[in-house]
């Protein structure tokens, strides 16, 4: 009840402090009521957070969403992370980072007189996250939410259902977090954007969003990779990036993003491409609500190896009607000023710096339009009526190969150009030692092995592109370090394309399956199962195994742990498995685990009517007739009243074989009632030395009439063969795999050092200045015309 | 006509058009088994797993043997290469992709679509 109140409060406050910011032209006072009705908002948001938190801390079950997702088992750092295990969780998530960057965001514009407006748009989208949470709550009490069967008001589950063992990890403390600030910062470019043409300010919002557009991108940036390496390190799939829905949808709205750092960029330098500006801002934030979309609508419910939801008409609706208003407001905004937007006709020399950025900027969009298009085009399909399909993995790597190689020559080149003209005599020798660079580089991976064309063509511009930023870095490092943002991030892009590269294309892999104390070869390694060891003992919920797999090369052993977790979560019928990795500088060895049993007599389970060949001798067959239950049918009890600890229960099958015999007769097991396993009565098979012995019953659960028997088999005299475990291997290296993870961390660096290049007083100043003169200028032209 | 927007035009209509010719190669449709048995392309079938009918993975081969009814209540058998997926056990939903030759068919990408343990349900909730 509580948290429901203060989601409304926190509602209209967000209403309320909109409309305050969206009047207040000229009207300080009426500024300071918004940032109030802000403040007590954000107090209101933290409240409900903290409600939630404290609800789920304490094991609340009578919440729905607490029972869902949590349970009591669960360590602190787990529970903390069920705040946004859920859906309804993660838009509390959003609309809190939300809400706490715009906290640091009021300064900000006051400082610079933009609040008015700006803030307002802002709000607005908070205000729509509250709405969302009006209508899925995560405060509704059980019997709230399963009104139509009758829940009893104040029922407690005793447990709840606790967190998906796949998530079971310190990775799901910091990815998500980081992910949702990122979409979170990516709302300040488009909020900027639409204040500007509201307030007829064509040009200074650029120079104000810039540097949060950098902070979007880095976080958002950082965020996906984390993913990336979360996935690799404990979902075994063997790599870190998958084109999938969910990536690809996080992916559009930073691509759209980074792409606008770029085009802002260029009108820092020309004053050129403001509509381009505007059109990108607004992107960038509709395809964060595109993405939210995509990944929570289950829209895209069969096309993803995500498990999604499918959350009702409800949310669906609400998140259509979010991203069609915040597009229509962009759009008609845009058009109402489009006839006052003056951008100076610029006119781009082929020999100019801005243009060979723009062909960068070509790619990067063309990227982008690459990954929405195929993201999309499950839902395009339905759209226009034919066959629903799914794009291949294989369409985005080869299509944006070449794109990644246009992207790193142009932005390579473009640190020799010069703003308006290039005298290409002068740089042509310039470019001689970063062009032989990247020679270099592709003739030493192609005498390592790399064959394909197109493989090299990336190589070669990864060289080029390490050595050109690498010099640029060198030289300015010297003179202002604040300068080399643009550098190291671009480096950083080059060293994660080649690992990318490599460990993506050249990594290979053997399948094995061995017993404990087997082992398999794997390119000079020799790869040992030596045992398991189980693991977290205390936790009644669960088996958890750690194996003790040794990779060995000369002299040097190296044991990983891939685990086998059985969980309550699934009732313990399958178990989860994390991979093992070995890390080395060059090149990981990766192992992903699955698990067979393995019989040396074959076990058979038969329904009834069914037959089989019998394992010891196939010339034999045995077929199931029925199930014989005397002592059931006397009931549970003994004949002394006390419940029968063992009952007699026989099978009744048809054995025969080829040579014409044929016997119907009754196989007996004692069965424990306890553990409902069989003590066989071995049946001897007639003329053979085979002894066939009625395990188990398989219950149907549906319908008990259609259960089936498992029989074993072992010859006379014999031990009866228990099955051994397998483990199936995937034993593969990842060439250049810290690549990917030593280039992420370049390309955020980047991203940071031009931030608080961007956010230094002076800078700004001077910035100002210019566009205060470059808005006259206009005026006078305007004027005079 | 400007060189510069000869240069960004090229680009950009070389990629659409790369983009357009490779795409039909790309994509996998979504069909039910009778389409998979005629087209012999790599499709995608949606059903559920037939728990009742064999199921077997052979170590040696890394192949996995089962039973499969597709949307439209056609049953089919498949031949996966690689390991029972995890999860399988649960899943309410599969997608096998591959393609139909001789009388099965060739998966070589099992999805698994496990929605029921993602939200509670009112049984789980009683059980508690």
């Amino acid at each position: 009840m509580l948290g429901q109140i203060l989601v409304y409060v926190a509602f209209g406050l967000s209403v309320l402090s909109g409309i305050f910011y969206l009047i207040a032209k000229d009207k300080p006072g009426l500024l300071k009521l918004g940032r109030f009705a802000y403040y007590g908002m954000t107090a209101t948001m933290l409240a409900i957070s903290m409600y939630l938190l404290s609800n789920i801390l304490s094991h609340n079950f009578q919440m729905t969403y607490v029972w869902e997702y949590s349970s009591t088992t669960l360590p602190l750092n787990l529970l903390i992370s069920t705040f946004y295990a859920g859906q309804q969780g993660s838009f509390l998530l959003w609309g809190l980072m939300l809400t706490l960057l715009g906290f640091f965001l009021i300064p900000y514009l006051k400082e610079r007189n933009y609040e008015y407006v700006t803030m307002g748009i802002f709000v607005l989208v908070i205000a729509f996250i509250l709405l969302i949470l009006i209508f899925k709550s995560p405060f509704e009490y059980v019997w709230e939410t399963y009104a139509d069967q009758n829940v009893e008001i104040g029922f407690t589950p005793k447990e709840g259902r606790g967190l998906n063992p796949i998530l079971q990890n310190y990775w799901i403390n910091i990815h998500p977090p980081i992910l949702f600030l990122g979409y979170s910062a990516m709302t300040i470019p488009y909020i900027f954007a639409v204040a500007g043409l509201l307030k007829k300010d064509y040009r200074k919002w650029i120079r104000l969003a810039l540097p949060w557009t950098l902070f979007a991108s880095a976080i958002l940036g950082l965020g996906l990779m984390l993913g990336g390496l979360w996935a690799y390190e404990t979902l075994g799939w063997g790599g870190f990036w998958a084109w999938d829905p969910v990536e690809n949808s996080s992916l559009i709205p930073w691509l759209a993003a980074v792409t606008l750092v770029h085009t802002m960029y260029i009108h820092q330098k020309t004053g050129g491409l403001i509509k381009t500006n505007f059109v990108l801002a607004f992107l960038t934030f509709i395809f964060v609500l595109y993405a939210s979309f995509l990944t929570r609508s289950g829209v895209l419910g069969d096309t993803s190896v995500h498990s999604f939801v499918s959350p009702g008409p409800m949310i669906y609706n609400l998140l259509m009607i979010f991203m069609i208003v915040f597009l229509l407001l962009a759009v008609i905004t845009l058009f109402v000023r489009l006839n006052k937007i003056k951008s100076p006709e610029i006119n781009f020399k082929v020999s100019s710096k801005e243009f060979v950025v723009s062909l960068g900027v070509i790619a990067l969009i063309l990227v982008t339009f690459i990954v929405v298009f195929g993201t999309s085009w499950p839902i395009i399909t339905n759209l226009i009526g034919i066959t629903k399909s799914t794009v291949e993995v294989k369409w985005y790597n080869q299509l944006n190969l070449p794109l990644a190689v246009l992207m790193m020559i142009f932005s390579s080149l473009a640190l020799y150009f010069s703003w308006g003209r290039t005298d290409f005599s002068r740089i042509m020798k310039k470019l001689v030692i970063g062009v032989s660079a990247g020679v270099v580089l592709a003739i030493i991976s192609a005498l390592m092995g790399v064959n394909q064309f197109s493989y090299l063509l990336l190589v070669f511009a990864v060289g080029f592109s390490l050595y050109v930023n690498l010099e640029f870095m060198v030289k300015n490092l010297r003179k202002d370090k604040k300068l080399i943002g643009g550098f190291v991030a671009h480096f950083g892009l080059a060293l994660l394309l080649l690992g990318a590269l490599a460990s993506g294309a050249y990594s290979e892999s053997i399948q094995v399956t061995m017993r404990n104390g087997q082992y398999a070869e794997f390119k000079g390694y020799r790869v040992e199962h030596n045992g398991k060891e189980r693991v977290e003992l205390e936790k009644a919920d669960r088996e958890k195994y750690e194996y003790n797999i040794d990779i060995i090369k000369d002299n040097d052993t190296t044991r990983v742990h891939p685990v086998a977790f059985w969980s309550e979560f699934n009732d313990m019928e399958t178990p989860f498995f994390e991979p093992g990795v070995k890390m080395t500088p060059f090149k990981d060895i990766y192992i992903a685990m699955a698990l067979t049993p393995h019989y040396e007599v074959k076990p058979i389970a038969l329904k009834k009517q069914l037959s089989a060949p019998v394992s010891l001798d196939t010339t034999y067959r045995i077929k199931m007739l029925d199930f014989l239950m005397l002592d059931m049918q006397k009931g549970p009890m003994q004949e002394d009243g006390k419940p029968k600890e063992k009952m007699k229960i026989g099978t009744l099958v048809r054995l025969s074989n080829d040579k014409g015999y044929i016997k119907e007769d009754t196989i007996f097991a004692e069965m424990n009632m306890k553990t409902m396993s069989n003590d066989p009565i071995w049946y001897d098979l007639d003329s053979t030395n085979i002894q066939i012995g009625f395990m188990q019953i398989m219950p149907d659960k549906e319908n008990l009439a259609n259960s089936g028997a498992l029989f074993m088999f072992k010859e006379k005299g014999g031990e009866l063969s228990m099955p051994e475990e397998m483990l199936i291997l995937e034993i593969s290296d990842k060439p250049f795999i810290n690549l990917v993870w030593i280039g992420t961390i370049f390309v955020v660096t980047g991203f940071f050092i031009s931030l608080f290049k961007y956010m230094t007083p002076s800078q700004l100043k001077k910035a100002f200045k210019k566009d205060i003169e470059l808005e006259k200028n206009e005026e006078i032209s305007s004027d005079s015309v | 006509m400007n060189k510069k927007y000869l240069i960004g035009g090229l680009i950009i209509v070389t990629f659409i058009v790369l983009a357009m010719f490779s795409f039909q190669d790309n994509t996998t449709e979504f069909v039910n088994i009778a389409e998979a048995k005629a087209s012999k392309e790599t499709v995608q079938v949606y059903g559920h797993w037939l728990k009742d009918k064999e199921s077997n993975y052979n170590a040696e081969r890394n192949e996995f043997e089962f039973y499969m009814e597709d949307e439209s209540g056609n049953s089919f058998k498949v031949l996966h290469t690689g390991v029972k997926p995890n999860n399988f056990e649960i899943a309410a939903k599969v997608v096998v992709k591959g393609h139909y030759e001789g009388d099965l068919f060739k998966s070589n990408q099992i999805l698994t679509k496990c929605p029921s343990k993602y939200e509670g349900t009112i049984e789980e909730l009683q059980e508690s």
